[in-house]
């Protein structure tokens, strides 16, 4: 039988397709975790190939994007409920993952590598446990800036000193942003958050659309400062680009700056993958968090893991937030809503 | 006339089933995860918890909305009059000019919009520090001249299209009576009117769901007051509703504009249209020159940044190194979207043509078009993650469906433009001579059709390189695009990587070009 030349494309094509699909969709004989992670690729992609070559253990990774302001996944595990795809959730903060515990889309899980982890960054029915944390800092540009002008806290947004289109902030209505913009409203009360969240519109502060954003426009020296989170800002002090990391309301009897720790979970599933509770357990363990903070991901551990100072910063001596994650995770919805209609005109 | 009458009918009555039930297809794999997604929506309705009434904020939102209208009304009507200059600039010089700024524009389309933005901040930068220090670096002038130089490869591409598809002869008969400037300022406009308005149309839909440059340069437009209901409410019902308008408003305009016009899409045959040489006066050579200025700037101004950054270069390796998997996935997803969505494109336009285009049409048509990537998304995960289709919701088919939702539109545009330049009468006596309707189809239709099939899936490819908002949701575990990998970059900050990927995508568009340009004199030879 001869085959025409079309008939030859024909079945070429046809060949791809199934090939392609077979090849990603025939499921996988060795032991595999699937995990989705909202932690940048740059540092979660080295934390699953360590995990790979200590257990052997296959990780197939769903990612996130900052485009997607890390409520994608979230989105997508919610849209997953009834046919759950996912073993483990590792979110880069907290209050996502205790909506999706009040979703009923996770499983109570305590792993023994948690033992030493203070109470407070667990939660009581075991669902979820927060570990290494990253910290809000004013990150400036020393070229612009001269230490003695440097702001100190997040009120000097609100400073005449500083012209308001060189400074900063991403929308307070997505991804860390956000979270700080709760913790506010939990540490200071609704209307006192408002009226300064108010000030900071009226003065026409430079509202950019992430932390990144923030970031490559202190560096361009197209903004004196801004606010943003020290794994970005830690990215652009060891590239040594010209800007120096400022940890705010560090004075005495100041609030001091918002620690935002890593979050992780098993997702609720008919059968559990006793691989998801070997990811757990790998995590949650103290040489991980001290590796996610040689890498650069987190800054401030929830316990001693040794950790010495990065990006000019001594974090054992760093003055935090004290409040409680799921006060600010109450305050986070609310927050939004307010801040929505202040910001988005 | 009763003749050509009968010849229609007897046309009519030997159809064969692609212009009979062609749109099947279509509606199955395009608009069914849309009608699902509105049903689940729709049920979700009585359970919308507002308690404050905070869920609309009309005055706000209809302010919102109107500012959004107008920031994209105002990008569309740049980029059409910068468009509608360069393409009558291009007449003048002759093919190869012309191949050549095509070239370039259909580079600059695949560069991510996020690449521009940071190409446009580096050169305001430049400018400022030599001197120009009053250039805003935000604000609505900013936003409008990034984004409309951005989408001006989309608007120059489909106005030349329609200038050099035109009659050689009517420009001959008008120069007759005229001048060449009363030809292009009079009669031009009305002949590619078809055009300029698709284009308009296009780019006014591309802005309104853009938030990324908007934001940037600290501009609020609708997509945004979307994403935020989407990333706080987590709430399919409320993300659909507040998206509702846009959607209306985006597939009313799209069907109202391009059924005014059904001619639209490049119905004449390819004439020698370029090569004229217009004799202008200075003043109007100068001001028609203002539109390749415009179009070389928006393509330099992106390759400029990624080809002359030493920290691209130097990280090239690595990145490739990084990225290959990714890579090679994104290469997968489009073949895939090319090979199942080409059949689906070529009975879609079959079965408009055969009925010849009307609103309903375009509506069933562009419809998908208007709906942001991220519902697109949401749609098909609602349609396939069952336990029944969790092989094909845990394979690269998801994104590749991702993908023909959000593009096939255009890839039926193209063939249904190259079905509409076809003779009638050469299918009708192939129809004739065989009485085998696939057979037809093999050998006659589709070598005609080669071509539009060939630039529908080229279409295809390079806008599916980029896609994002569906791919991220719909990619299985295990497997990432290279648009996902760069917007990771973008967010680290890496902006040599960023740049680097960037390189690898215009790479990957040169060489899947290659074959178009010498495909037309390997055919003349």
């Amino acid at each position: 039988m001869t085959v025409k030349p079309s008939g030859r494309i024909l079945l070429l094509a046809l060949a791809l397709v199934l090939s392609l699909v077979l090849v990603s969709a025939c499921a996988p004989r060795e032991k595999t975790v699937t995990i989705y992670t909202s932690v940048d690729r740059n540092f979660s992609e080295l934390v699953f190939q360590d995990f790979e070559k200590k257990t052997g253990i296959k990780v197939r990774a769903g990612y996130d994007t900052e485009a997607s302001k890390t409520t994608g996944l979230v989105n997508k595990m919610i849209e997953e409920a009834s046919n759950p795809q996912a073993d483990v959730f590792w979110n880069g903060e907290f209050s996502q993952t205790i909506l999706l515990k009040e979703k009923g889309i996770l499983m109570p899980h305590e792993s023994p590598a948690a033992a030493d982890i203070p109470a407070k960054y667990r939660d009581p029915e075991g669902f979820w446990t927060a570990f290494g944390g990253r910290a809000r800092v004013i990150l400036v540009n020393t070229n612009l800036m001269q230490p003695a002008d440097y702001p100190a806290r997040y009120e000097d947004f609100l400073d005449a000193r500083y012209p308001a289109d060189q400074i900063g902030m991403a929308y307070p209505l997505f991804g860390t942003t956000a979270t700080h913009a709760a913790a506010l409203y939990a540490h200071e009360g609704a209307d006192a958050a408002e009226t300064f969240f108010q000030a900071l519109q009226d003065r026409g502060i430079r509202i950019v659309d992430g932390n990144g954003v923030v970031r490559d426009l202190v560096v361009d020296g197209q903004l004196l400062f801004g606010m943003t989170d020290t794994d970005d800002a830690l990215g652009a002090v060891e590239r040594g680009d010209p800007v120096a990391i400022v940890v705010p309301d560090q004075g005495s009897g100041e609030k001091g700056t918002l620690i935002v720790p890593n979050s992780v979970a098993l997702v609720k599933k008919d059968r559990l993958n006793e691989n998801a509770q070997a990811f757990l357990d790998y995590i949650l363990s103290p040489e991980t968090e001290k590796y996610l903070a040689e890498i650069g991901w987190i800054q401030a551990p929830v316990r001693d893991v040794g950790l010495t100072a990065a990006g000019g910063v001594d974090w054992n001596q760093v003055r935090t937030m004290d409040v409680p994650l799921d006060q600010i995770y109450q305050q986070l919805e609310p927050s939004q809503t307010a801040l929505k209609q202040l910001f988005v005109r | 006339m009763n003749l050509l009458k009968k010849a229609d009918n007897k046309s009519v009555s030997r159809t064969n089933w692609p212009e009979r039930f062609g749109h099947w297809p279509f509606l199955f794999v395009i608009w069914l995860p849309l009608v699902v997604l509105f049903i689940r929506a729709a049920l979700g309705i009585p359970d919308l918890a507002d308690p404050d009434g905070r869920l609309f904020d009309y005055g706000r939102e209809a302010w919102l909305l109107f500012k959004t209208l107008v920031y994209a009304t105002s990008v569309a009507g740049t980029v059409c009059l910068a468009g509608f200059l360069t393409a009558t600039y291009v007449c003048g010089p002759g093919q190869r000019q012309v191949r050549s700024l095509m070239f370039l524009l259909l580079i600059s389309l695949a560069i991510p919009s996020s690449v521009h933005a940071l190409g446009w901040l580096k050169w305001l930068g430049l400018f400022r520090e030599i001197g120009f220090a009053g250039i805003a670096s935000r604000g609505w002038l900013v936003s409008w001249l990034v984004q409309s130089m951005a989408l001006l490869p989309v608007g120059v591409l489909i106005i030349a299209g329609g200038v050099l598809i035109q009659n050689r002869e009517q420009f001959l008969a008008a120069r007759l009576l005229g001048s060449d400037t009363r030809f292009v300022i009079k009669l031009l406009p009305g002949l590619v009117r078809p055009q300029i308005l698709t284009a308009g149309a296009i780019v006014w839909i591309l802005t309104l769901n853009d938030y990324a440059i908007p934001s940037i340069f600290s501009i609020n437009t609708y997509a945004i007051e979307i994403f935020v209901e989407y990333s706080s409410s987590y709430s399919l019902t409320r993300t659909v509703l507040k998206s509702l308008p846009l959607v209306l408003l985006q597939t009313t305009v799209l069907a109202v504009v391009l059924g005014l016009v059904p001619q639209v899409f490049l119905t004449g045959r390819l004439r020698d249209f370029a090569g004229l040489n217009f004799s202008f006066p200075r003043h109007v050579t100068a001001l028609s020159a203002l539109g390749p200025f415009l179009a070389l700037f928006a393509v330099a101004v992106p390759l400029s940044v990624i080809f002359l950054s030493q920290d691209m270069w130097r990280e090239l390796g690595l990145t490739f190194e990084q990225s290959v998997m990714d890579y090679l996935t994104s290469l997968s997803i489009c073949a895939l979207a090319i090979v199942i969505g080409s059949p689906l494109a070529i009975w879609m336009a079959r079965w408009i043509h055969a009925r010849g285009v009307s609103r309903r049409a375009l509506f069933l048509l562009l419809g998908p078009v208007a709906m942001p990537g991220t519902l697109t998304g949401v749609a098909l995960i609602h349609l396939f993650n069952h336990v029944r289709t969790n092989w094909i919701y845990n394979s690269l088919l998801l994104p590749v469906l991702a993908i023909l939702g959000r593009f096939l539109p255009f890839a039926v545009l193209v063939i249904l433009a190259w079905l509409k330049r076809l003779d009638r009468e050469l299918i009708w006596a192939a129809q004739l001579l065989e009485p085998d309707d696939a057979r037809t189809t093999r050998r006659i239709l589709l070598p005609l059709l080669a071509p539009g099939i060939a630039t529908g899936a080229l279409l295809m490819f390079l806008m599916g390189l980029g896609e994002l908002g569906a791919s991220v949701l719909t990619v299985p575990p295990g497997f990432s695009t290279l648009t996902i990998r760069l917007y990771n970059y973008l967010h680290y900050g890496a902006t040599d990587r960023v740049l680097g990927l960037s390189f690898l995508i215009v790479l990957t568009i040169t060489l899947s070009l290659v074959p178009l340009i010498f495909w037309p004199r390997s055919r003349q030879s």
